[in-house]
């Protein structure tokens, strides 16, 4: 069975926001409902100085914190290593909210329920890329089966030494970032 | 409407990057991304694909249209389209919240009152302008009308018009943008070069912000993979740009004197014998002159003016000769020299001679011309002579080398108050919205308010339709037929602009309103002619018609871009180093520098820089629902060291003030920015109320900037703005 996770180049990033709207609009979310966001951070002092871009969305993680919290195992792992909702099960108690470490959910009030990335689930089953990787203009996103050592995102990992977002935390996220 | 459905191998093609995918996949249809199983938007139909163009910005990169019944669910980019290869920006997303913006124009207005408009039917608001303008004409001569526009593939409708009508006062939003640096290439070129990115191996960008103002989202892309590739990104610009960030390196510049560095740089190249000799020798006329010219404007020259170290200058410059001629100094947008301070024309020919040093014209790498359109023309019935010259004065004794067919956008308002040369009674425009994209508010709204008639066509109520006496909706790129796109990227293209869903309101394609108000005024034999028509006969040199190009939306035939000699259409057939054109017409026939005309002098004065952020398109966007939410106000850069002698902390409310007017807006304090720059993003501070999302967000920049002019193509001198910037207390 595939581990799908992503793998995102943020030396090609160029902090546009293309992904989070993509996703947006493939999701049909709420203006404000963002489940990839931009994080940017100025380092250092004039006029040695940079942005640091990160995108930031559920990692998918393999021992997820928002998946062990749910009293009602509305969140589950998936086989293939997608973490999902089953929102027929979600009480809207927002456990998971506050659990996820990376703050990757997102409460949608209307509905009562938290919602997050599904790494396009719907996408992938028939065989196409996530939305925020077909649409990113830098090229910066890859998605593929980290299970499988010839895979793209595999490779990209060694070669480009891609590293998790904070792995001392152990929920195995499935999203690394190349530096 | 036509349908495609991909066959799989399309589809592979769609996942291009990532073809190392390794998923079982199954057949593969036209459902691939539909959002079933989601609990929203689970349809019954299955989505049609549809092929157009985007509109969200004037780059038109292909995107396909993802329809459920009647309704667009979704726009990705058009993997066939080399403009975008599948991919898309953030405001190309956000296209489905335009068309579906509860705050959109859906019929014809009629002003009866201080913001206060009565519907009224196309066939009233074509015959009551129509009379008017029939009016001012009969008073003042077809000259007083003016026609402003932001140049679409309707382009030959407005340009019709005017002629048809007798007025040879057209403006575009050229001079707002890139007349200066277009005027520049044209002049010493003969043609406007496009970058050839990917091949590119040192690429050096002054002010070229490819991260956020997105233009062609293939290009960012190519600069992305020429980065992955080991080439080298240098980014010179006062602001810490996103696309400053994503650079090998950031070198600060004083604002308004990257002359004074192109100039030191090319001092390097030839003192140090690093510039392609033979490449000059063939190509180009005037180096001796050139070569005498640059003697003294070395690295150490030009490091006091522009606040860089002269061992950055040098380096930079042998570092790019290294890597000739696959290295490049980008010619931008707007960017450095687009249409920016009054020495901008000059700076844009130094950028040129740079370029021709390193002998990069037509190289892998280098800059190319842009692919030849290879679109046909309908063959129209002349129009009578025009009998006024421009008001403007371009192309006439004030400004030869001005643009005749763009105008010089930013002296409308003064015409229009003084009367000088003659009168403009009446402005329409289309498309464009001069009462927040001219420099110096308040005398654009001056001038707007007091015209006899001013219409405009748009697809929102903006500033400027809140002035006008007429409001004519246009209908949204994604509810219209165009004629055909040809592509002025790398590759000759041609894309096709059609209808994804049937218009939601009472609007129309801003041809059919002119061929509408023509046919009000009588000139209704100039416009016997279709949509069909124009597209027939611009698609018979390809071999193809309109139903033919609307299945796949695009027609291309060459996959590389034509690398080799160019043929430079100059009057010396040759690179003008040195222009004999300029020199006759009283300016200096090599790229000399200047310095910018205002300097900040005081300890609260700074000049001010404006600038694009990825989510937005000029002052187009502010009230899309995705983009707004990304950006929904502007603040002002402002640097940390200057910030802190003045007491300004990030998100104080500072009062800014030029001899313009005066804003309120909050503070960024950055290390990111030159010292004596402050920055704002362009296009916000709409005062509309039907803007319900960008009503009062942000502050508009044109109320401080100078409608000061850059002196031979006309191009706005915005930089030219020196403001004074305290702390509200």
């Amino acid at each position: 069975m595939a581990r799908y996770g992503l793998v995102v180049d943020l030396t090609k990033c160029v902090g546009c926001s293309s992904c989070t709207v993509a996703c947006q609009a493939q999701w049909e979310l709420e203006p404000e409902e963002r489940w990839l966001r931009l994080e940017i951070q100025e380092e250092g002092s004039y006029p040695a100085v940079s942005q640091r871009f990160t995108t930031v969305q559920c990692m998918h993680c393999d021992d997820a914190p928002c998946v062990r919290v749910c009293p009602t195992g509305a969140n589950y792992k998936r086989k293939d290593g997608l973490v999902l909702i089953h929102e027929a099960r979600c009480i809207g108690c927002k456990y998971c909210v506050v659990a996820c470490p990376y703050q990757a959910r997102v409460f949608n009030e209307e509905r009562g329920i938290p919602g997050k990335c599904r790494l396009c689930d719907v996408r992938i089953q028939k065989g196409v890329l996530p939305a925020c990787v077909l649409a990113c203009p830098a090229g910066a996103r890859y998605f593929g089966d980290l299970d499988d050592p010839n895979s793209e995102v595999s490779r990209l990992i060694v070669i480009k030494k891609a590293k998790q977002i904070r792995p001392d935390l152990r929920t195995g996220p499935n999203i690394y970032y190349v530096r | 409407m036509s349908r495609i459905r991909l066959s799989r191998r399309d589809f592979l093609k769609a996942l291009g990057a990532a073809g190392a995918l390794s998923l079982g996949v199954g057949s593969i249809g036209a459902t691939q991304v539909l959002g079933k199983g989601s609990t929203r938007g689970a349809w019954d139909e299955m989505p049609r694909l549809i092929p157009t163009v985007c509109g969200m910005c004037d780059a038109r990169c292909g995107v396909l249209a993802y329809v459920v019944g009647d309704r667009l669910y979704k726009l990705e980019g058009n993997f066939r389209h080399s403009q975008s290869q599948g991919k898309i920006c953030a405001r190309g997303s956000a296209g489905v919240k335009l068309l579906y913006d509860p705050d959109r124009l859906k019929y014809p207005l009629k002003r009866v009152g201080e913001g206060l408009f009565d519907r009224i039917s196309w066939d009233q608001a074509f015959r009551e302008i129509g009379d008017k303008l029939a009016a001012i004409k009969d008073q003042n001569g077809p000259q007083a009308l003016a026609w402003a526009f932001h140049p679409d593939l309707s382009e030959l409708w407005d340009r019709r018009f005017m002629a048809a009508f007798g007025s040879p006062n057209i403006f575009t939003q050229a001079t707002l943008g890139r007349a200066s640096a277009q005027a520049a290439s044209r002049l010493t070129l003969g043609w406007e070069p496009v970058s050839d990115l990917k091949n590119a191996r040192y690429i050096l960008l002054f002010g070229r912000n490819y991260a956020e103002s997105m233009y062609y989202v293939a290009a960012t892309n190519a600069l992305m993979q020429a980065k992955e590739k080991g080439s080298r990104i240098v980014v010179v610009d006062p602001r810490l740009s996103r696309m400053a960030s994503q650079a090998h390196e950031w070198i600060p510049i004083r604002p308004g004197t990257d002359g004074a560095m192109l100039l030191a740089m090319m001092n390097v190249l030839v003192a140090e014998g690093l510039y392609d000799a033979p490449f000059i020798e063939a190509n180009t006329v005037g180096f001796q002159e050139l070569r005498d010219f640059l003697a003294d404007k070395t690295p150490a020259w030009a490091s006091s003016i522009c606040d860089v170290p002269a061992e950055t200058i040098r380096r930079t410059a042998q570092e790019m000769a290294a890597a000739r001629p696959s290295a490049l100094v980008d010619m931008g947008l707007r960017g450095a020299w687009g249409a920016t301070h009054a020495n901008s024309f000059q700076t844009a020919r130094a950028a040129l001679a740079l370029n021709a040093l390193l002998g990069n014209y037509g190289a892998k790498g280098g800059l190319l011309p842009p692919p030849p359109n290879p679109l046909g023309r309908l063959q129209l019935p002349a129009t009578p002579p025009l009998q006024a010259t421009r008001a403007d004065g371009a192309g006439g004794e004030q400004y030869p080398l001005a643009s005749t067919a763009d105008g010089i956008y930013q002296m409308l308002p003064e015409i229009i108050l003084t009367s000088e040369p003659y009168p403009i009674r009446a402005l329409i425009a289309n498309h464009t919205n001069p009462a927040r994209s001219l420099p110096n508010t308040s005398k654009a709204m001056r001038a707007l308010s007091g015209l006899d008639l001013l219409v405009a066509i748009d697809t929102h109520l903006t500033d400027t339709g809140e002035l006008a006496h007429y409001i004519l909706p246009e209908s949204t790129y994604l509810e219209r037929l165009d004629p055909p796109s040809a592509s002025k990227y790398l590759l000759q293209e041609v894309a096709l602009r059609q209808p994804v869903v049937k218009a939601l309101y009472d609007t129309k394609p801003a041809y059919e309103i002119i061929a509408g108000l023509a046919g009000a005024l009588g000139m209704g034999d100039q416009f016997a002619f279709t949509i069909e028509d124009v597209i027939r006969e611009s698609l018979r040199p390809l071999g193809m018609d309109l139903a033919s190009i609307s299945r796949d939306g695009l027609w291309r035939e060459a996959k590389d871009p034509s690398y080799g000699q160019p043929a430079f259409p100059t009057p010396s057939g040759r690179i003008e180093l040195y222009s004999r054109r300029l020199e006759e017409s009283g300016y200096d026939a090599l790229p000399v520098f200047s310095l910018p005309i205002a300097l900040p002098r005081e300890q609260d004065a700074f000049r001010l820089v404006q600038g694009r952020d990825s989510a937005h398109t000029g002052t187009a966007t502010q009230n899309n629902a995705y983009l707004h939410a990304l950006s929904p106000e502007n603040k002002l850069w402002i640097g940390a060291t200057r910030a802190a002698r003045l007491g300004i902390k990030t998100g104080d409310w500072l009062t800014v003030s030029s001899a313009a007017g005066e804003v309120r807006i909050q503070a960024h304090v950055t290390h990111g920015i030159h010292a004596e720059a402050v920055f704002m993003v362009h296009g916000f501070g709409h005062n509309v109320r039907a803007q319900r999302l960008a009503y009062h967000k942000g502050v508009n920049d044109n109320t401080l900037i100078s409608d000061a002019r850059e002196p031979v193509a006309g191009g706005a001198a915005t930089g030219e703005t020196i403001v004074r910037v305290r702390r509200v207390r």
